[in-house]
């Protein structure tokens, strides 16, 4: 459901580009969005129809969102209502100094 | 006489949908490293050469199995193993000289079966890069296309 | 900016390879929204995700490898500055796997020329908008995925079987046929002969004597067809161009796109013209369709003597002149001389220039147009001047009004499929009845279309017997076990559009950002058959066709959706579009 998100912009680049605009990231929005749906018992983006009695088939589709700024990942399920939340975030993360042989340690599939 | 899958890769358009379908037809789900076929890419040249198992007569992986899992269905001409006897050396996976013999994420040593006389690969293939036919009449079938081709040629230099 | 693989990525769905990415655009201030091919978006699946948000910048090149499950954040300064074709070949050497599958920029992208693209293998673009400059200006090279994880399929069996349907009703279509054997390029005999296409930037809208640059002529030069993930149409080339500078290189394509941007806008009748330009805009990293707009544009200004010799550096900007082309495309991919400026895009190139040469633009919202013609198409012409991302010709063309199909067709396409509609529907392309529902049903499929990840040659965009909102939900139930009915994914599409609405809305996109610029209304078509000759856009008629396709949107007379909409589709508590 790859259109169904508010897009998310690019930081302010003055010194190469000249004029590219500072941009509001949008991210905020589309958590907001996100728990709008979860509300609903809906994952980002997708309007499941679960009918009473019917198997549900599990997704496990996620989302990563990942800070370059800050060099930190988060990963989620789509659908919340899963048991598993997963959050990493803060030191331990790779950072763009890092050397190649550091890897995150990040949640499983 | 048996039919052989025969691959045919200038007409591989290195879609991979084989990869796909023989995954799912064979373990349910979409997973490109547990299907038996594969299209080995040369990017920057456009070269796309699916490999498959070649079900051979005398099959290196049937000679150096420790146990005898591997036989051959002469019905099918197919070489298949019996997972009741297979230890999971893995003699055969360096065996073949064509990686024909894989091994998928659970341990289990994979190779192509035909899909027990239906390849799917094939079935889904629309250019028939990969194909399942007679296999005495596959010379004569690339004779006729050579000539086709040598014709071709012939009348761009004639006229 | 968010990447994304559709909700059947790799799945059994006829070709479900392509990827999404959005961001605001750097080219034109508004929605920013790329859609690619090829093998990435499966191989992100694999690698366990389907979207990823990525905010910031790196503080030096970077490029994100995603390998099941796990995401790095690695060095990219073995790979920053290097073309489109080796980036990925040194991602692969230095990843050690020839199956990784990139998401890349090239030196265009990196240099934040304003329609940079993404790319992934040789031609694969998310083209428009921009999107390779946002990653570029975040020092973001490339997204890497590398995935050997299973992706479950919900009814597998059933899923395969209904895989073969979908695929043979695909490539049963004569267009998808024509299309297997010559590429997009099949469209070009059509619509040159007809007097639909952009020639000397839009002073004719015909190449007289272009027969070097049909489709045929690509015998010469291709060793075979390509396709994306799973897609029997494989619709581009795999060719070496033979003899010129350029003698020996491999790449893949040319697109219509191409054929318009190297061929007839800079009235080229030349196949290596195509050939070439097409080859240096992937591998720079460029939008095809952008670059031969701008170039073309310039070239009128050259011809008006706005640019002179002094502005170009002694290049000969004449059209006709290929070799002027392609050094205009290095000069835009590395931003130097009037490529710096033209690499900036339509609006602020002209606003650079200056002397009027602002109205030369062929655009909508800042974004050019697609080297088609549109005055003779009222259908076509309302799809550009209202689709969300700018001039545009895949998120809402019509393009099957051009068949002139019999009514039931027509009827049978866009009543009931699977919203009712009870307005006009005229089989006649220079006609404006009937018209605005029939782009307004196109936003929809192809929405659905993009948000599945499928490609939208195997929906109704050039062929009617195709897969559509029937077929969306049943291949999305046999792979992920997720219900909708038709009316359902039509209203997700009508969700995720509205919200594109709204967001373009925010940043300040009003209905006078809906219109076409004064040359659709003020030059008639000079050439072509009688069906296209003469034709121009009726101001009024346009006007009360745009009143007529945002009253069937449920929007306000300024095109503002309604309270009522959003409630309906619950984005009413949606904080993205408040000021």
């Amino acid at each position: 459901m790859s259109r169904l998100f508010c897009p998310v912009q690019a930081p302010a680049h003055r010194d190469r580009a000249g004029d590219l605009s500072p941009l509001r990231d949008g991210v905020e929005d589309i958590l907001a969005l996100s728990a709008h749906r979860e509300d609903k018992g809906a994952g980002l983006g997708e309007v499941p129809q679960v009918k009473e009695g019917r198997e549900r088939m599990p997704l496990k589709r996620k989302i990563a969102y990942i800070d370059l700024s800050k060099g930190e990942v988060e990963v989620r399920p789509i659908h919340r209502d899963e048991e598993e939340v997963h959050r990493r975030k803060g030191p331990g993360c790779v950072s763009p100094l890092q050397p190649l042989s550091a890897k995150m340690r990040s949640v499983g599939a | 006489m048996q039919k052989m899958l025969i691959v045919d890769h200038e007409k591989c358009t290195g879609c991979r949908l084989c990869e796909l379908v023989c995954s799912v037809y064979h373990d349910g789900v979409s997973n490109p490293t547990r299907s038996r076929i594969h299209i080995v890419k040369f990017y920057n040249q456009g070269f796309f050469f699916p490999m498959v198992c070649q079900q051979c007569q005398d099959a290196a992986c049937m000679a150096v199995c420790p146990k005898d899992a591997i036989y051959r269905d002469e019905e099918l001409g197919r070489v298949m193993i019996n997972y009741d006897l297979c230890i999971g050396c893995k003699m055969c996976v360096a065996a073949c000289p064509f990686g024909g013999m894989g091994i998928n994420k659970d341990g289990a040593v994979i190779k192509c079966d035909l899909c027990d006389g239906d390849p799917q690969c094939v079935r889904f293939c629309d250019m028939k890069a990969v194909d399942y036919v007679e296999a005495s009449t596959v010379n004569l079938r690339k004779k006729r296309e050579a000539v086709e081709n040598l014709a071709t040629l012939m009348s761009k230099m004639v006229s | 900016m968010i990447v994304s693989a559709g909700i059947v990525a790799g799945c059994l769905a006829s070709a479900s390879a392509r990827s999404h990415v959005m961001a605001k655009s750097p080219l034109t201030g508004a929605l920013g929204s790329a859609n690619m091919g090829g093998f990435f978006a499966p191989e992100l699946a694999w690698a366990g995700f389907h979207h990823l948000v990525i905010k910031g910048k790196a503080s030096r090149p970077v490029y994100i490898f995603i390998n099941d499950g796990r995401i790095e954040i690695r060095d990219a300064s073995k790979v920053w500055g290097a073309g489109v074709y080796d980036s990925q070949e040194i991602l692969r050497q230095e990843l050690g796997d020839p199956e990784v599958q990139c998401m890349v920029i090239g030196p265009a992208g990196e240099n934040l020329v304003r329609f940079a693209n993404v790319m992934n293998g040789h031609k694969n673009a998310g083209g428009r908008t921009g999107m390779g400059a946002v990653m570029g200006s975040k020092n973001l090279k490339a997204i890497v995925a590398r995935g050997t994880m299973d992706l479950e399929i919900a009814y597998p069996k059933e899923a395969l079987e209904y895989n073969k349907e979908l695929i043979d009703m695909v490539i049963s279509s004569k267009v998808s046929q024509t299309m297997q054997r010559w590429g997009t390029m099949f469209i070009y005999g059509v619509t040159n002969t007809t007097g639909l296409i952009r020639n000397r930037n839009f002073q004719q809208n015909q190449l007289f004597g272009g027969e070097d640059i049909e489709c045929e002529n690509m015998d010469k030069v291709s060793i075979g067809m390509a396709g994306c993930f799973g897609c029997q149409v494989h619709c581009r080339h795999r060719y070496i161009i033979k003899g010129g500078p350029y003698d020996g290189v491999y790449t893949e394509g040319p697109e219509y796109t191409s054929q318009g941007a190297f061929g007839t806008e800079p009235d080229i009748n030349d196949m290596e013209s195509v050939l070439v330009g097409n080859h240096l805009v992937n591998d720079y990293g460029l939008d095809t369709l952008e670059t031969g707009s701008m170039i073309a544009w310039a070239m009128e200004l050259y011809e008006k003597g706005i640019l002179t010799d002094k502005d170009t550096e002694g290049i000969k900007l004449n059209f006709g002149n290929k070799e002027a082309l392609w050094e205009m495309i290095h000069k835009i991919a590395r931003r130097e001389g009037l490529g710096d400026i033209l690499a900036e895009g339509p609006l602020r190139a002209a606003k650079k220039i200056g002397k009027g040469s602002e109205k030369y633009l062929i655009h909508v919202k800042g974004m050019s147009n697609l080297h088609s013609d549109e005055r003779p198409t009222p259908s076509l012409a309302l799809n550009i001047a209202t689709a969300t991302r700018g001039a545009d010709h895949l998120r809402s063309r019509p393009a099957i009004d051009l068949y002139n199909l019999p009514i039931e067709v027509l009827d049978k396409v866009y009543r009931n499929n699977p919203v009712p509609y009870e307005g006009p529907l005229v089989n006649n392309y220079n006609s404006y009845v009937g018209k605005a529902w029939m782009v307004l049903w196109q936003e929809m499929l192809y929405m659905a279309v993009d948000c599945t990840g499928l490609c939208k040659y195997h929906t109704i965009f050039l062929g009617v017997n195709h897969p559509a909102f029937k077929e969306f939900a049943r291949f999305i139930y046999l792979n992920t076990g997720l219900e909708f009915t038709p009316e359902e994914i039509w209203e997700v599409a009508n969700r995720a559009y509205t919200l594109e609405r709204m967001f373009n809305i925010r940043e300040g996109f009003t209905r006078k950002d809906d219109w076409l610029v004064d040359r659709y209304f003020d030059e008639p078509t000079p050439l072509g058959l009688p069906v296209a000759r003469g034709k121009a856009i009726d101001r009024k008629k346009f006007k009360e066709m745009l009143d007529e396709y945002y009253q069937l949107h449920e929007w306000d007379e300024n095109g503002v959706p309604t309270p009522e909409l959003l409630k309906k589709l619950g984005i009413d508590k949606e904080p993205s579009h408040q000021l």
